[in-house]
């Protein structure tokens, strides 16, 4: 005898009958766990914007009294200013892309909500991706210049005659690194399985796990069109 | 000195697309909620909390993930009560942030970060409906391993059909059309009916 689909159903319905009867929920305990909890709202994002802000001010000081005390000397001016632009957007970026995650409604219909959560990652995922590379070129010699000059007073364009050369080499390979880190990490897409965390991070500047996050959106761009007009 | 710096500075980026990848609910994120409004939530939470757990055992097989996937739904319930306005019933309600939970879980499965209360300490016990799960028959065995092999959107739509729903309730929860839900469920249960009969067929008897 085959079974319908629709037999399966009843089956189905049927342990819910019994599935109500096993679960077992102490009201009591809940009720304490959450008012428990009263105290606590948002407070992860909360401690979390926070934190980032109070890392970030020293920082953000420093570089703005850099910036205040160089404006006629652009070779200290334009490396001080792309740090303080670096921290700046970095922070509205992680804040803002922080306070999308904690504002997501779980409760609105799967196919937004789902979509939404993938954009957000995409953002969060291109940022991250963005910050490394960025990152390694701009807290490297223009950092170490504007801490030189601003805490010690030395002047590192002028410290010896090869300096010069160092600098500009330095700035070079910064920026090639940026094409190369990408297409390196690309190679290494799915072979790093014995480090899943390194896997990660490869992934991530690979921008690996953004072309995932757009597939999912596709597919769900693909499920929400009708598909009885195909 | 430049990876160092370099690692400093990117520190809470990479920090935060992790999480992002992983965005698990932090138990310090509760939100506020007067105790007359926990009392209805809870209430109401009693007359569908199997809710939670089918959707959980359909999208997660591991008996410790599920606990947690459990737990998450149950937070998020909480978190997104305060914004329920009746304009749909509690039930699809409930399921919307069940399956939103559950998806979200799904897709982030390996890089999960763990709270560490266990749902017990929520006064949730499911112990007891594992084990019913555990004794289910040959034809829910075969369903469920079924069910298993669909994507996590399908996966939505099949659970909602099983639980009763028709086209108009299930597009509710999901948010596609109602003539979109009919067509898919259709060709879902030719799939899963045939899969089914192949299955069964190919058993001894």
């Amino acid at each position: 005898m085959n079974l319908t689909l629709d037999d399966l159903k009843n089956e189905w319905l049927a342990r819910d009958r019994q599935l109500e009867t096993s679960l077992r929920m102490n009201t009591m305990l809940l009720r304490e766990a959450m008012l428990e909890k009263h105290g606590g709202s948002q407070g992860g994002a909360a401690t979390g914007n926070l934190f980032q802000i109070l890392f970030a001010i020293p920082f953000l000081a420093f570089f703005g009294w850099f910036i205040a005390r160089h404006l006629d000397q652009p070779a200290f001016l334009i490396p001080a200013l792309l740090l303080q632009a670096w921290t700046v957007v970095m922070l509205a970026l992680t804040i803002q892309q922080r306070g999308a995650v904690r504002d997501l409604d779980y409760s609105r219909p799967m196919v937004a909500l789902q979509g939404e959560i993938e954009r957000i990652k995409i953002a969060r995922l291109r940022t991250f991706k963005w910050a490394f590379l960025t990152g390694q070129l701009l807290w490297w010699i223009p950092f170490v210049l504007v801490l030189f000059k601003g805490f010690l007073g030395v002047d590192l364009y002028t410290v010896s005659a090869f300096m010069p050369r160092f600098i500009a080499w330095n700035i070079a390979f910064g920026l090639a690194f940026i094409p190369l880190a990408m297409w390196g990490s690309k190679l290494l897409v799915g072979r790093l399985d014995a480090s899943p965390r390194f896997q990660q991070f490869t992934d991530g500047i690979a921008g690996n796990d953004i072309a995932v996050a757009r597939g999912f959106l596709a597919k769900l761009a693909r499920f929400e069109g009708d598909v009885a007009a195909r | 000195m430049q990876a160092h710096a370099t690692l400093h500075a990117t520190h809470t980026a990479t920090h935060n697309a992790l999480r992002e990848s992983a965005p698990g609910i932090s138990l310090d994120s509760m939100p506020p909620m007067n105790p007359t409004l926990t009392g209805e939530f809870l209430a109401r939470l009693e007359n569908h909390k199997r809710i939670l757990f089918k959707v959980a055992y359909l999208y997660c097989r591991d008996r410790d993930d599920r606990q947690d996937l459990v737990q998450e739904m149950l937070i998020q319930c909480w978190r997104s009560y305060a914004r329920f306005d009746e304009r749909v019933q509690f039930s699809t309600w409930i399921y919307r942030v069940a399956v939103n939970v559950a998806i979200s879980h799904f897709r982030r499965e390996g890089t999960r970060i763990r709270d560490t209360v266990p749902l017990e300490d929520y006064g949730l016990n499911i112990a007891a409906a594992d084990a019913l799960f555990d004794d289910d028959g040959d034809n829910m065995r075969a369903l469920r391993q079924l069910i298993n092999g669909l994507d996590e959107l399908n996966r939505a739509l099949i659970l909602l059909f099983l639980e009763g729903f028709n086209s108009e309730e299930i597009a509710a929860v999901v948010g596609i059309s109602a003539s979109n839900v009919s067509t898919r469920i259709n060709r879902l249960k030719s799939r899963l009916q045939a899969e089914f009969n192949a299955q069964t067929e190919g058993q001894p008897t």
